[in-house]
C-alpha cells in the first residue's frame, strides 16, 4: 500500500500564527523537500499576491520532480492568481460543514455545490490538474459530503482532501468514512488532519488504511492551532505498523 | 471517576511523577504533593506511585486515589503497611504474591500489568489463565499496544472481560504517536481504565497525554469527565517547574500557543463566529483566545486588532497598514507585536 506525501508546511504550516518566511526560505524548503521524494508541495496561497505569489513562481519554476500545488479559496481571480504563478495542480478549498458555510461563508449548500462546479470547470477548460479540498468535512453532514464527491468526481476531479479542519477525528472513525467515500465514489483521496487532540498521526494512519492514498504533512507538525500531521512521526509510524496493520483490520 | 459514557464509570489514572525522578532529581515535596492534588481536581482517579516516588511524597494527599507500584519482595510488604488499597504489578511478581501473601492479597485490589505488543493478541491473554489465579484480580493492564490500530477494541475488549472477569485497563505507548487515539477510542469502546502521563511524557516513547485523553473523552468520546480542565495551564506551569521542561508551544490542549491565530481566514471565521475553527474554546482548558498580526493577516484582522488596542479607526488607511505591518513581518521573519502595531500605526 503505497503513500504519497503532500508536504503543506509552506502554506498550511506557515499559517501557524507568528511564522512568516521570506521568498528565499520558501524556495529552499521546496528544494530540500523535494530531495526528500515529497510527492506534491502544497506551496502557498497566490491569492496573498506580493512575496507569497513571487516565492510561488518561482518554486514553479525550479521544474522539482515534487508537484507544485497552490490553494486557492472558491473565487476565479483566485484561481487566475494560481494559473499566473505556473502551479502543477491547482487546489480548491470548499467549506462542507454546515458551520462553515452558513455562519463564515453567509450562504448555503447549493451556493457551496454551484460555485464548486463553477470553478472546477474554469480551471478544467484551463487544462489544470484540480483537487478539491473539503474543509472541515469532519463536522459535515456525511451524506452532503459523498454528494459533493460524486458531483466533483464527474465534473472531472480524480482526487479530494478530506480535511479534519479542527482535529475531531478519531481512528475508527475515519477508517469507515474513508472506506465508505471510496467505495461510494472510486474518488481518490487525500488525508488533511489537525492535531487538536493528538491524534493527527493515528487518524492519518487510519485513513491510509481506509484507502486514502495521499497524506498531508507539515515539518515539526507545524500548523493552525496545535498543528498538523507531522511529517517525521507519519513516515515512523507508517513505515513501523503498516505491514502488521494490515493484517490486522 | 474522572468520566461516565451510557451510565459505567470510566477512570483515569496518571503515572506522571514516577517518571520525574528521572527528569529532574531533588524536586520540593510541596510540588509533588501540589501536583498530586491538582492531577485530582483536573479529573484524574488514580496516580501511580511506586516506592521511590512515594517515599518522596511523605503522605499520601487528598482527592485522589492510590495505585502502588510492586517491583520488589519489600514493595510488596510497603503496601501492606501503609495500606495501599490498589496495586499494579507484572505476571511474575503476581504469581509470587500469590504464594506468599495469599490472604492478604484478597484486601487490595491487583491490577497485573501485562506487555501487549498488539491489541489482537489477546488470545495470549486468555493463556494466563492457566497459570495465573484471575479469582483475585481486579483488573489488567494492557501497556504497550504501540503496534495496534485499534479498530475492533469493542470485541477485543469484551473479550477480556468476558474470559478473565477483570476490568481493563489500557496503557498505551507512543512509539508510534497513536498513544492518545488508543486510549480515546480505549475509553469509548469499554474500557474501564486509562493511565497516561501529563504530555504524554516519560519511558522509553512516552505515554498517552494525559490532557489530551481528558478533553477528547469529553469533545470527541461525548463522555461527561467531572474534572476542571481550567486548571491545566496551572498544572502545566508546575509541571514545567518540577522537571525543568518547557512545554512546545503547539502542544496539543495545553500549549501556549493553541488559541494564536493570525491568517486571514481564520480570522475572518473567528470574528463571526469562534466554533468555525476551534474544536472547543479556551474557556474550556483555561486559556484565552489572542489575534496576532503578521504575513497571513488580512484587513479584518487590522481592523479588529485596531479595535482590540482601543486605536480610532476613523481616517487611517487600513490598506496600507495592512501592507506595512505584512512587509514588516516578512522582514523579521516573525509577526509584528503589539507594541511595534502602534508605533507603526503612529507613523502614519
Amino acid at each position: 500500500m503505497d503513500v504519497d506525501i503532500v508536504d503543506t508546511t509552506l502554506r498550511d504550516g506557515e499559517q501557524k500564527a507568528g511564522i512568516a518566511l521570506g521568498v528565499r526560505d520558501k524556495v529552499r524548503i521546496a528544494q530540500i523537500l523535494d530531495s526528500l521524494g515529497v510527492f506534491q508541495i502544497e506551496a502557498g496561497i497566490p491569492a496573498m499576491g506580493g512575496d507569497e505569489k513571487e516565492s510561488i513562481t518561482r518554486m514553479a519554476a525550479l521544474d522539482l520532480n515534487s508537484k507544485i500545488s497552490a490553494w486557492n479559496r472558491m473565487h476565479v481571480d483566485d484561481i487566475r492568481k494560481s494559473m499566473e504563478c505556473g502551479a502543477d495542480m491547482i487546489h480548491i478549498s470548499v467549506p462542507s460543514s454546515d458551520i462553515q458555510i452558513k455562519d463564515k461563508l453567509g450562504k448555503d449548500r447549493e451556493w457551496v455545490v454551484d460555485r464548486m462546479k463553477r470553478c472546477i470547470a474554469f480551471t478544467k477548460d484551463r487544462d489544470y490538474e484540480v483537487t478539491i479540498g473539503f474543509e472541515d468535512a469532519s463536522r459535515s453532514d456525511f451524506d452532503f459530503l459523498l454528494h459533493l464527491c460524486s458531483i466533483a468526481f464527474a465534473a472531472g476531479v480524480r482526487r479530494i482532501r478530506y480535511a479534519d479542519t479542527v482535529g475531531i477525528l478519531y481512528p475508527g472513525r475515519i477508517l469507515k468514512e474513508v472506506r465508505s467515500i471510496r467505495s461510494q465514489t472510486k474518488i481518490e483521496i487525500e488525508m488533511h488532519a489537525h492535531n487538536d487532540f493528538g491524534m493527527a498521526v493515528a487518524n492519518s494512519v487510519a485513513a491510509v488504511k481506509g484507502g486514502a492514498k495521499y497524506v498531508d504533512c507539515t515539518f515539526g507538525g507545524i500548523g493552525e492551532r496545535a498543528g498538523n500531521c507531522n511529517y517525521i512521526q507519519f513516515i515512523r509510524a507508517w513505515s513501523g505498523i503498516s505491514d502488521r496493520c494490515m493484517m490486522l483490520i | 471517576m474522572a468520566a461516565m459514557l451510557q451510565g459505567k464509570n470510566r477512570y483515569i489514572t496518571d503515572r506522571t511523577i514516577l517518571q520525574m525522578p528521572d527528569k529532574k532529581k531533588d524536586i520540593p515535596r510541596k510540588d509533588l504533593r501540589d501536583f498530586c492534588v491538582m492531577l485530582g481536581r483536573v479529573g484524574v482517579d488514580f496516580i501511580e506511585v511506586d516506592r521511590k516516588t512515594f517515599e518522596a511524597l511523605g503522605a499520601l494527599t487528598e482527592g485522589v486515589r492510590y495505585i502502588f507500584r510492586v517491583e520488589k519482595e519489600e514493595d510488596m510488604r510497603m503496601c501492606f503497611e501503609h495500606g495501599f488499597k490498589y496495586c499494579v504489578m507484572g505476571s511474575r511478581s503476581l504469581m509470587w504474591a500469590q504464594m506468599q501473601y495469599k490472604r492478604k492479597l484478597e484486601k487490595i485490589k491487583t491490577i497485573l500489568e501485562v506487555d501487549v505488543y498488539n491489541a489482537q493478541k489477546t488470545e495470549h491473554l486468555i493463556r494466563l489463565k492457566g497459570f495465573i489465579d484471575f479469582q483475585g484480580i481486579y483488573g489488567i493492564r494492557m501497556k504497550g499496544l504501540s503496534q495496534s490500530m485499534l479498530i475492533d477494541w469493542h470485541d477485543i475488549i469484551g473479550m477480556i472481560k468476558e474470559y478473565l472477569s477483570v476490568k481493563v485497563d489500557l496503557c498505551p505507548e507512543d512509539k508510534y504517536h497513536m498513544a492518545t487515539a488508543t486510549g480515546v477510542e480505549g475509553l469509548m469502546n469499554g474500557a474501564d481504565f486509562v493511565t497516561a502521563t501529563f504530555g504524554g511524557s516519560g519511558g522509553l516513547y512516552g505515554f498517552a497525554a494525559l490532557e489530551e485523553v481528558l478533553l477528547a473523552a469529553k469533545v470527541i468520546g461525548g463522555l461527561r469527565v467531572r474534572g476542571d480542565m481550567t486548571l491545566l495551564p496551572e498544572l502545566r506551569r508546575l509541571y514545567e517547574k518540577m522537571t525543568g521542561e518547557n512545554v512546545k508551544g503547539i502542544k496539543p490542549v495545553v500549549g501556549d500557543d493553541i488559541f494564536k491565530y493570525e491568517s486571514g481566514i481564520h480570522a475572518d471565521g473567528i470574528r463571526k463566529n469562534p466554533a468555525t475553527y476551534e474544536p472547543y474554546g479556551p474557556d474550556e482548558v483555561g486559556q484565552r483566545r489572542q489575534l496576532i498580526l503578521g504575513k497571513h493577516s488580512g484587513s479584518n484582522a487590522v481592523i479588529m486588532k485596531l479595535k482590540e488596542l482601543c486605536i480610532d479607526c476613523e481616517g487611517k488607511n487600513v490598506t496600507d497598514i495592512l501592507k506595512r505591518m505584512r512587509a514588516k513581518s516578512i522582514r523579521l521573519k516573525r509577526n509584528v507585536p503589539d507594541s511595534e502595531f502602534i508605533a507603526l500605526c503612529n507613523e502614519l
